[in-house]
């Protein structure tokens, strides 16, 4: 009977718990469908209307897009230089292996602050002008040690077999990481990617100090809290959330899935 | 990485092609960045101009300045709360999800503890001012169930800064509690139970120094995450009470003293990798 | 410390899956017992409803007569040595061995004094102060009997404890283990898909296949007059003719064969109700093959032809063909001082008494 009791306890813990974890993002998404003014109670909706103010309103729409090319460009950029370095370090032996690894790491030991306000003394040093570009140099910095770590873990000795069978074969060096080494680590790669995405998706500090005109997203709904609570912002916030939901969702089903399998 | 060594010239360069533009990246983008930051920090604000005079004044201003050094005591307060109470609360979940939830409905478990996750960092904070403002969730619901009269001051303090972030970083180390409890081969509770142990006295002598790596993972990234963080304390905080990344922002944003910012910065950056060496036993990389 | 184990009508299921069958089964105090059965036989349920880690579905279980069915691990007379060790990484040897001294209140001193006995009684003095990762997978192995022993249970739980050392280290435990055993005089059972380290081990082996009891058995009796087929050909290589009774008296039974008409002594039968014109097998094993004849009660089988032969050091084991039936092919172990070669042609015979008679597969027995 004592095993009932505490089950009991546990499964009130968790609901709790699970409700403070949900309650912010519930009540985002409710008000985003406020029809009123203020994303506060009574609800009063349901509506689509601040959805279609967020369509409507271009400084938004052009923030995604640019959050978008960011997203995509650095991250891609990042996973190419963590796949090659974590192949590097873990199939070749180098001088100094240890620091080459160490300094790859290190940018995700330090702040986000920090590596943006670095970049930005540099930028200004050099006198490079803010841009989106030079936001994506930013997110590359913070994602490559991420990239490098998912993958790198990922490379185990067992797998250098198969590499040497396909040299035996005939195969070059470039053919077996082609053909061999990376759809091997196809589930990590993608992994990283999709991470590395969301992190660039979602950065907020480094594209703040980086950008000038154009901005990301996470910037423009900054300036959009300046106006205080406003369900456009729930609308706009509600959407980011649906879309990580979404990729993370295709993720489970495909990658995760199928390396599960293996 | 034993074995395959291959001593020949030719495979070394090969090996260095695969590492360089990663090396190189960082090197450009980060330990140069770096290197400008600390010179950068021994330099002056005067009047409109950025003087190159090399003086440590900018450091001695951190201890000078009470302003500067409450930012870091606030700073190290907060964090060193959200760090505690995210571990009181996640150890719970992780442990619940990894033993009493089902095996099979044990990822999609996970995966919705975590879920609120994915929204956007900015909006998040934003959220909890719905939940916590003076018309938000709670005082509505308060007020109509007639326990205050008055709104709470919830929003635009401490704990509404402290509720954000435990908000985030329970759900981390939910993740990195439950991958180490995972782990644990389930004889280990058992071989405790077997030879006599009680749930509560397993718990203590096994499963919880098992689950340290776990728990220091997660509280090391929670606190290095928190402690750098300007978001939720600026939307969640108010303007009483600034931490250390808030004035960092103060000097680059309002002041343009990029020299004070960083030697913020860098002292920012000291206290973590300080943490970080006293965690270093339990954070180790490593390769399947 | 040592007592009975009795089970009593046990069936347990998980989900649809009936893991145990209705098993009844008595182990007497300080006997050695082995579970035996190829992977999903339920030996290794049957192990965790002994140690407290299931409750089954169905059925009793009693240890020294008292009724355990219900009661917790931690209530049991009983202790288990997992098939990982689970050793605890962070505490060192002694600690490890004392863990169960500790739960029940025992002094650090005294408690350390016993596991540092128990630690020799293993082999492995003066390693206390080590931590389980420094040991090599024997000395863990000896340091999780250390630990299981320590508590003094009545009957101790071993989960295929040797699976993960390899062959000359597995044979040296085999021995080591059952001298221990002896020596502390506790009820052991033991769980394994090895019938090699079965028979060197058990004084009782219990055959399991599919949730069920297939034969309860010394050493000797298992292997040499097995109660079934899947027994006969789980204990070791087994070679199956099938015949027909044509005949039988008190004393000896004459059966149909293809290479003719046999006659085999009554004790040859594992099932003696077999009527006149019941479907038999009869079974022997590759040692039993003899080429010349040393008893009077020798089976013919005819002239054969080696289809194959190997050197196995201890004897040539050979495939052989009997010439009118080019189907039936057997086994049959050939000194090693002999030397066979492929097609050779032989005249093989085989001791009536070594082999036995078994209902044929699909009749009722």
């Amino acid at each position: 009977m004592r095993r009932r009791w505490t089950d009991w306890l546990g499964a009130l813990y968790a609901a709790l718990l699970y409700g403070f974890i949900f309650l912010p993002v519930g009540v985002l998404v409710l008000f985003s469908f406020q029809s009123g003014r203020f994303p506060i109670p009574p609800f009063n909706g349901p509506s689509l209307k601040w959805y279609q103010a967020v369509f409507a309103d271009s400084s938004l729409t052009d923030a995604l897009v640019n959050s978008l090319v960011v997203a995509l460009s650095s991250s891609a950029l990042a996973c190419v230089l963590g796949f090659l370095s974590a192949y590097g370090l873990a199939r070749y032996k180098l001088p100094a292996a240890g620091f080459q690894r160490a300094l790859i790491i290190a940018p995700f030991t330090v702040s986000y602050l920090i590596i943006g306000l670095g970049l930005l003394i540099t930028f200004n040093t050099f006198g490079v002008s803010r841009s989106l570009f030079t936001v994506g140099i930013g997110h590359v910095v913070i994602n490559t040690p991420l990239c490098f770590a998912i993958i790198y873990s990922q490379i185990g000795d067992h797998q250098v077999n198969i590499e040497r069978a396909a040299r035996d074969l005939g195969a070059s060096d470039l053919k077996v990481m082609a053909l061999i080494t990376a759809p091997m680590l196809a589930p990590a790669i993608a992994a990283s990617y999709f991470l590395s995405f969301t992190f660039s998706w979602d950065e907020f500090i480094i594209a703040f100090l980086l950008s000038r005109f154009e901005v990301t997203l996470p910037v423009e709904i900054w300036s959009l809290l300046r106006s205080g609570l406003n369900p456009k912002t729930n609308a706009v916030g509600s959407i980011v959330f649906l879309f990580s939901v979404f990729i993370l969702v295709v993720l489970e089903f495909t990658v995760f899935r199928k390396h599960k399998r293996n | 990485m034993t074995s395959l060594a291959n001593p020949n010239s030719g495979e070394r360069h090969k090996a260095l092609a695969f590492v360089l533009p990663a090396v190189v990246w960082t090197g450009a983008f980060f330990v140069i960045p770096f290197a400008f930051m600390a010179a950068m920090s021994l330099w002056k604000r005067v009047g409109t101009k950025t003087v190159q005079t090399w003086s440590l004044d900018n450091y001695f201003d951190f201890f000078a300045k009470s302003h500067f050094f409450d930012g870091l005591l606030n700073s190290l307060e907060i964090t060193l709360t959200v760090t505690l109470l995210s571990v009181l609360f996640a150890y719970p979940l992780a442990w619940i999800i990894a033993m009493r939830v089902p095996e099979r409905w044990q990822r999609a478990a996970l995966l919705l503890a975590i879920l609120p996750f994915w929204t956007s960092y900015v909006v998040r904070s934003y959220a909890w001012m719905l939940v916590l403002g003076r018309s938000g969730i709670i005082n509505q619901s308060l007020m109509s169930a007639g326990i205050i009269d008055e709104p709470l001051e919830l929003a635009s303090t401490r704990a509404a800064t402290i509720i954000g972030f435990v908000h985030f970083f329970v759900m981390l180390l939910t993740l990195t509690i439950y991958a180490n409890l995972k782990q644990l081969s389930p004889n280990y509770a058992r071989a405790a139970a077997d030879l006599g142990a009680s749930p509560l006295r397993t718990f203590i002598h096994v499963i919880l120094p098992l689950t340290t790596p776990g728990i220091m993972v997660g509280a090391f990234l929670t606190f290095a995450l928190c402690i750098g963080d300007y978001i939720t304390p600026q939307i969640l905080g108010g303007n009483n009470e600034l931490v250390l990344p808030q004035i960092i922002m103060l000097q680059i944003g309002r002041r343009a003293d990029l020299p004070a910012a960083s030697a913020l910065a860098i002292i920012l950056m000291l206290i973590v990798s300080l943490v970080y060496l006293l965690c270093a036993r339990w954070l180790k990389l490593e390769r399947a | 410390m040592t007592a009975e184990v009795t089970i009593e009508n046990v069936s347990h299921r998980f989900g649809h899956f009936l893991a145990l069958d209705g098993i009844d089964l008595t182990i007497k105090a300080g006997e050695f017992a082995v579970l035996l059965g190829p992977s999903g036989c339920g030996k290794t349920t049957l192990l965790s409803l002994l140690g407290g880690f299931l409750t089954p579905t169905q059925g009793r279980l009693l240890i020294g007569g008292t009724d355990i069915t219900h009661l917790p691990p931690s209530a049991r007379p009983t202790t288990t040595m997992f098939q990982d060790y689970a050793l605890f990484p962070h505490m060192s040897l002694l600690d490890n061995v004392g863990f169960g001294l500790r739960m029940r209140g025992i002094s650090r001193a005294e408690r350390h004094k016993r596991a540092g006995e128990l630690l020799e009684l293993v082999g492995l003095p003066d390693v206390g102060l080590k931590k389980p990762h420094e040991l090599s997978g024997g000395q863990r192995q000896r340091v999780a009997l250390a630990r299981a022993l320590a508590v003094e249970p009545d009957v101790l739980l071993l989960d295929e404890p040797l699976g993960a050392l390899d062959l000359k280290l597995r044979r040296q435990m085999q021995d080591e283990l059952k001298a221990i055993q002896r020596r502390v005089g506790t009820t052991f059972i033991h769980v394994t898909h090895d019938q090699e380290e079965a028979m060197a081990i058990a004084d009782l082996i219990i055959v399991m296949s599919g949730g069920q009891l297939q034969h309860v058995g010394k050493p000797e009796e298992v292997y040499l007059r097995p109660n079934n087929r899947f027994t006969a050909a789980f204990m070791g290589e087994a070679n199956f003719i099938q015949g027909t009774v044509t005949k039988r008296s008190a004393k000896w039974v004459e059966v149909e064969l293809p290479v003719g008409t046999r006659r085999f002594p009554i004790s040859s039968m594992i099932n003696e109700e077999c009527e006149i014109g019941a479907s038999i097998e009869v079974c022997f094993r590759p040692e039993h093959v003899e080429l010349a004849a040393k008893t009077t009660k020798a089976c013919d089988l005819g002239q054969a032809v080696i289809r194959d032969v190997a050197f196995f050091g201890t004897h040539h084991r050979c495939q052989f063909q009997i010439d009118a039936h080019g189907e039936q092919i057997f086994i049959g172990h050939l000194p090693q001082i002999f030397e066979p070669a492929n097609k050779n042609k032989l005249h093989v015979l085989l001791n009536a008494s070594d082999a036995i008679i078994l209902p044929a597969p699909g009749t009722s027995s």
